[in-house]
This record gives structure tokens, C-alpha cells and sequence, in this order.
């Protein structure tokens, strides 16, 4: 039995490594173990307790699959890179052992046109991991909210998110080029992000207490967001479909929604009623005449 | 009502009422001492003024960051919605009137100039730095900038342009600006106001000329096309490849759209699918808007509101999909209702297909890419995956379930390795098998 210890959750480059060293050797995708340092993956832990003298570290399996190098490795599209960097971002514990798979079926087994079959069970499941994280990353560049940090020489924005796949690296590239001049850390239940205008790092992940408490320009964007909304409009359903409520406690905007949602109907009735009563007020004008100042 | 973030929007007194309902409210207890309390009520009026706009849409500008620049803000092509309201409506830009003062009478217009709505404008830097403030903090992906009309159609597109100057030459903002164009604006004033914004717009209103000149007397609909056509101008120079290959660039990346009412005169829908053909061919433009007639505060009784039709607003949308990427005409979705109209309990690809069925059962294995975007059921993404799949096996019924998500509404359209519909198609039931599953469905009960 192989056991292949990678050094994180969404470690890509270390599947990458050991999986070219398997497949040239041919191990079969039952023969090994992709472990992941992932302190709430039980089933991963309870699924597989290796003993001592089964366990063979990443390097020394390299050096024995080199020896015996029995498979070339043919070149995979820039599509199927992406599609498994996002696949593995997945919380799901069998993504490592599904995406060894397919490639052992594509290179051992010579499955050619594999990797652009969508219908295939193994190349479906994959689609659904890749589209599943896809989507969080998504979510993450849209429902992310700074808060101005006080106190600081520099403008310092925090934000506090929790993704549901291991995202946050696959995620920052993108606040890294929208927000290049700015400082800021994005901190996340497993891992944290910090940008000083130059570098990117990575620590460790915190708590949602730890940032500031709010921001002086939320009051504000609640007022656009309830002024922005037509309730003539009232549609509950589209806007939970695109922003379930599992991300509201991160939105200052969220806590208005009950009750946009609860007087919309009055609301509208006022406006429709208003224009059946006859002349109510005379015609002010008065919007033109201010404007022709 | 409990409390007000928004402005009441009850008619009698409202310009003398607000101050008070407003500094009771709890958007205003929670407000700093920075925040001026006027920002707060401005910003209110500016965007409850400017929401029966429809659009929101912030994709297909250039692709670019600020890694090399002193502000902030990126476009990656695909535009993000940051928030919805509880009308499902995406918020991805900061959509506000720069004021809402006007001299037009539009009467279908909620800042029309007999209206007594409460009036606001915004000075030219406090709306800049509110863009970057929300844009700092992850709230927006840009600015959509329309205005009431002051003084001239001249000055109001000068003082909308120079927003958006400030925002690029000053601060070097980088995300995304949609500009309204004010009918009958100068073309020096348009060609300036393409070189700040990603998307430049303006609404067409009604399909109808006549609708139009009787209820928006000061707008003409000659003026409206003439600045479409030359706006497309600058779009086709821009675009155009000089002698040496280069291209003069720098206009409106994204290019132009335009919104028309649905629901505030006699217009049908097959007039109105018309006339987005025409502008879409016409002036080259990029997105036609459908927006429902809405009930707005103190409407005109000219033009009496009634309850949005968003079942129509949203076949309208259905219909304008088919014709921009399925390969459809006009009449032909409009064979798939009766008497000009969309048929309102079915998507119209559905509608056209019922009435079709000669042309079914179609063979995933074997049809052409336009055959197959003509099944129901069937997307383009979809039709894509098929045609991608099938060079390797002949696909089945559970292979067709992997690659569409659902293969319920397809079914009785197609044949696939291991399926044929049989009686299925030829049910007479079908429109009503179809219609029920819809109901049950459907957003809008």
C-alpha cells in the first residue's frame, strides 16, 4: 500500500508530483492513500488506518515508481488542469483517489478520449466537484465584504468568510488584481490571506471576532439596498436561489431583508390605491421649475 | 409601516415629510459621525429614482487589473452580482441618478417633472468617492450613472461625463462605468463620454413611435435613434483596423444597450421583438432590456399603474435568448402563441416546438448543432457537451441526464441510443403535461 502524504487540503502541486510518479509505474488507484492534513476529513481518517510497515513516504515511493517507469504520460489539456485544480479545492475526502482515476484510466488504460467524455461517471463526478467549488469561488468574489480596519497608518480592510470547499487560495488571485493598492486580509475558519501591495501570504485561520465590528459605509450601502429594491417586484425565491441564506450573516445588507420582504406587499398596494384617488394634490411643477435654475 | 430605510412613498406631503421620517429610521441611528445624515437621504431618493432601470449588467468590458496602477479595480469579462434584492434582482453596479430633478413630463417616469417626488442631486466628488468606498469594500463592480434632465440635454451629459472622469483620470478607477446618454446630447459629448465608460445606454422606452410621442412629449423618437446610430458610429471606428493594422480602440468595450417598457400601452409582443430585431441588427446593439410597467409613487393618472406583468417581462426574455442565440425569427417564436402575443404559461422554444412537431423526434446522435438547439430542454452549453460527447459513443438516455442536468423536458423530443418517444410526442396531452409542470415551477404562482 502507497500512502501519499500531501501537505494540504487543496495541495495540487503535491498530487500533481506524486500521481506523475504512480501512473508512470502504473499503480493501481486501489494501492494508494492520498492523505490530507484536514483535521475535520474523519472519514478519510477512519477509513484507512495504515500500519507502520505499510506506510512508504511520498519520496520513497518516487524513487522506486522512477525505477520502474513503465507508462509515458501524455500531455492533458489546459481544460482538464483547471478542471482538476478546482476538484481538488473540494471538501469531499475521495477527491485525491477520483482524480487519480481518471488519469490511471487515461494513461494505464488507455482510455484516449476520456478526459473530454462529460458524460463518464468518473469524468461527471469530477464536473460536479469542479462546478461545486467553481460556484463557492464565485460566491466568495461576490459576497465577500471589507471593513475598513481603524487605527492603521494605511488604509487596512478585513474580511472575515467561510468558504465550504478548501477555496481561499484558489479564490485571493482575484482581490489581488482588483485591489493591488490596497492592504488587506481575508481570514477564513482554516487558513487566512494577507496583501501589503506587494506580496500575498498565507496564515493561519482565525475567528470571526477578530476583525472590526463593522464599517462606516454600511449604514450607507443598506440604504442603497433597500432604496434599489422595487417592491412591485417581490420575487423571494429568485433572490434566495442566488444568495442562500447561509451567506447572510457575513452580508451588513441581510438584516433588512425580512422586513423588505414583509411590508412589499403594502407597499405596493399604497402606490397602486394613491392613483385612484382624484386630485389628491394639485401639479406642483416643481421638479421642472427647480430644474430649469 | 415600522420603520423606513427606504423613502416613504406615500404622495400626500412627501417633500415636507421625509427629514423627520428618515432621522427616525434605523439605517440613520446606526449612521457615523462621518456620514453626513444628507448622504444618507440623497443616496436614497438618487437610487429609488433610478431602479425601474433594469439593467445591471457590468460583463464584457476589457479585461484588466490594477497591478500596474495607483487605484483600484479589475474586469475579468464576466461581471459579478454582489447582492440581490428581495425582487431577485442583482445588484453588481451602484445605480443612481446624478440628480433627479428634470424638465421632461415622461408620463411613465417616476422623476417625470410633475411628479412630487422628493428631489436630490449629488455633488460631482461626493458620488465619486461613494463609488470607491463601495468599491473598496467588495459591495460593487462599478457605476451606472443616469440623470434627469437639467438645464440642457448638453449640460446634464457633461456633468454625467465628468463622474466618470474623475473616477478614471483621478483616481484611476478601473472597474466599470455604464453611462446613460441623454437623448439629443452632442456627438462630441458621446464620443467622450465612450471613452470613460464600458457600456453606454439609451432606452428606446416603447416600440411604439406613437406611444412614445404621446406619453413622453419632449422625446422624440428620431432623436433616441440618432444617437444609437451614433453611438454605433464611434463603436465601428473604434473597432475598425487602420492602415497599419492598428486600431483606434478605447470605446465602450462592452458597447450599447437599451431598455423598453413592457405594459404601458397597447404594444404586442410580437411588435416589440420587432423592434429589438431591428435595433439589434440596426444599431448593433449589444442588449435589449424588457422592463414591466411598474406602479411607482405618485404616478401619473394619465397613465394608471397596475401590478408588473413579469410573466410577460420574462417570456420576452425567453424569446429574445431565441433570437440572439438560437437561431430564431420573430415569427416563428411568435407561431408558438396566438394573436401577436407569447403564449404565457409556456416558454416559447417549448410553444414553437409543440406546434411543430413534424419536425420531432430529433436524433442526438446524428443532428446538427442548429437542429439540436431547437429542442426544448436543450441549452447551448448543453448542445456544446452533446456534440463534444458523441465523437467518442452514441449516447443514451442516462448519458444525455449527465451532460443537460435533467432530461424530463427533452424526452419527448429526441431519440437517443437506447430511447424513443414513442407516443409520447405525439400525445395530445403534451401542451397540458407541460403547462401543469410549469405552474408548479413557476416563480410567479
Amino acid at each position: 500500500m502507497n500512502v501519499v502524504s500531501l501537505e494540504r487540503p487543496d495541495d495540487f502541486s503535491g498530487f500533481r508530483a506524486a500521481a506523475r510518479e504512480h501512473l508512470a509505474a502504473g499503480t493501481h488507484p486501489e494501492d494508494i492513500v492520498w492523505q490530507q492534513p484536514d483535521a475535520h476529513d474523519l472519514f478519510a481518517q477512519e477509513a484507512y488506518a495504515p500500519a507502520e510497515s505499510e506506510v512508504g513516504s511520498v519520496t520513497k515511493t518516487a524513487t522506486v515508481s522512477t525505477q520502474k517507469a513503465r507508462y509515458r504520460i501524455p500531455a492533458v489539456s489546459r481544460h482538464f488542469v483547471d478542471l482538476a485544480e478546482r476538484a481538488v479545492c473540494h471538501r469531499t475526502p475521495d477527491r485525491f483517489a477520483r482524480l487519480y482515476r481518471v488519469l490511471w484510466r487515461f494513461v494505464v488504460g488507455k482510455e484516449e478520449r476520456l478526459l473530454e467524455q462529460s458524460a463518464d461517471p468518473d469524468m461527471h463526478y469530477l464536473h460536479i466537484l469542479g462546478k461545486s467549488v467553481a460556484r463557492e469561488r464565485h460566491k466568495m468574489h461576490a459576497f465577500l465584504r471589507f471593513r475598513e480596519t481603524s487605527g492603521m497608518n494605511v488604509e487596512h480592510f478585513h474580511a472575515w468568510f467561510e468558504p465550504e470547499h478548501h477555496s481561499l487560495r484558489l479564490s485571493t488571485p482575484f482581490f489581488v488584481r482588483r485591489f493591488a493598492n490596497m492592504h488587506w486580509s481575508i481570514v477564513t475558519p482554516a487558513e487566512s490571506a494577507h496583501w501589503d501591495g506587494n506580496t500575498l501570504q498565507f496564515g493561519p485561520g482565525g475567528h470571526r471576532c477578530e476583525g472590526p465590528a463593522q464599517d462606516a459605509f454600511e449604514p450607507l450601502w443598506r440604504t442603497y439596498f433597500a432604496s434599489i429594491f422595487n417592491p412591485a417586484r417581490l420575487m423571494e425565491d429568485a433572490m434566495l436561489s442566488e444568495m442562500p441564506v447561509k451567506y447572510w450573516k457575513n452580508l451588513p445588507e441581510a438584516e433588512l431583508i425580512h422586513e423588505l420582504v414583509q411590508s412589499a406587499g403594502s407597499r405596493t398596494d399604497a402606490m397602486l390605491e394613491a392613483s385612484k384617488e382624484p386630485a389628491r394634490q394639485p401639479r406642483s411643477n416643481q421638479g421642472r421649475a427647480l430644474a430649469r435654475r | 409601516m415600522a420603520s423606513s430605510i427606504y423613502i416613504q412613498q406615500s404622495s400626500a406631503g412627501s417633500l415636507s415629510a421625509p427629514a423627520t421620517s428618515l432621522s427616525a429610521s434605523p439605517a440613520a441611528i446606526r449612521t457615523p459621525a462621518a456620514v453626513p445624515i444628507k448622504l444618507t437621504r440623497k443616496l436614497a431618493i438618487l437610487a429609488d429614482a433610478a431602479k425601474y432601470d433594469a439593467s445591471c449588467a457590468s460583463s464584457g468590458a476589457s479585461k484588466r487589473d490594477s497591478l500596474d496602477g495607483k487605484g483600484v479595480g479589475s474586469s475579468e469579462g464576466l461581471g459579478i452580482c454582489h447582492s440581490y434584492t428581495p425582487d431577485g434582482r442583482c445588484i453588481s453596479l451602484l445605480k443612481v441618478l446624478l440628480t433627479n430633478f428634470c424638465t421632461y413630463d415622461c408620463l411613465y417616469c417616476i422623476n417625470r417633472a410633475s411628479s412630487n417626488v422628493p428631489r436630490a442631486r449629488f455633488d460631482i466628488d461626493e458620488l465619486v468617492n461613494l463609488v470607491l468606498a463601495f468599491y473598496k469594500r467588495n459591495y460593487i463592480e462599478g457605476l451606472f450613472l443616469s440623470s434627469g434632465i437639467i438645464q440642457t440635454p448638453d449640460y446634464t451629459m457633461e456633468q454625467i461625463i465628468e463622474v466618470a472622469r474623475r473616477l478614471r483620470e483621478v483616481h484611476d478607477f478601473r472597474g466599470y462605468i455604464h453611462l446613460k446618454t441623454i437623448p439629443e446630447a452632442s456627438p462630441e459629448l458621446l464620443q467622450s463620454a465612450g471613452r470613460y465608460a464600458d457600456r453606454l445606454s439609451i432606452n428606446i422606452e416603447l416600440a411604439r413611435d406613437s406611444s412614445l410621442t404621446a406619453l413622453a412629449p419632449q422625446k422624440e423618437p428620431g432623436g433616441i435613434r440618432r444617437s444609437m446610430a451614433a453611438i454605433r458610429v464611434k463603436l465601428d471606428e473604434s473597432r475598425e483596423r487602420s492602415y497599419r493594422g492598428r486600431t483606434a480602440g478605447n470605446f465602450t468595450a462592452s458597447g450599447q444597450s437599451t431598455q423598453m417598457i413592457v405594459g404601458a400601452d397597447a404594444a404586442k409582443d410580437d411588435e416589440l421583438l420587432q423592434c429589438s430585431t431591428s435595433l439589434y441588427s440596426g444599431y448593433r446593439l449589444n442588449r435589449v432590456y424588457y422592463s414591466a410597467f411598474s406602479p411607482i409613487p405618485d404616478a401619473s393618472a394619465d397613465l394608471p399603474p397596475s401590478p408588473p406583468d413579469l410573466n410577460r417581462e420574462h417570456r420576452l426574455y425567453q424569446a429574445d435568448w431565441l433570437l440572439r442565440f438560437y437561431g430564431f425569427d420573430v415569427d416563428e417564436i411568435i407561431s408558438g402563441g396566438n394573436a401577436g402575443m407569447l403564449d404565457p404559461a409556456l416558454d416559447p422554444k417549448l410553444a414553437w416546438a409543440i406546434r411543430h412537431r413534424e419536425r420531432f423526434p430529433v436524433d442526438v446522435n446524428k443532428a446538427d448543432r442548429e437542429t439540436l438547439l431547437r429542442v426544448p430542454g436543450l441549452g447551448t452549453r448543453g448542445v456544446e457537451k452533446i456534440l463534444l460527447s458523441r465523437r467518442a459513443q452514441r449516447l443514451r438516455l442516462e448519458d444525455l441526464a449527465r451532460l443537460c442536468g435533467s432530461v424530463k423536458r427533452i424526452k419527448p423530443f429526441v431519440v437517443a441510443r437506447d430511447w424513443t418517444p414513442g407516443a409520447l410526442l405525439d400525445a395530445s396531452a403534451l401542451r397540458a403535461n407541460f403547462v401543469q409542470r410549469d405552474a408548479q415551477l413557476s416563480l410567479f404562482g
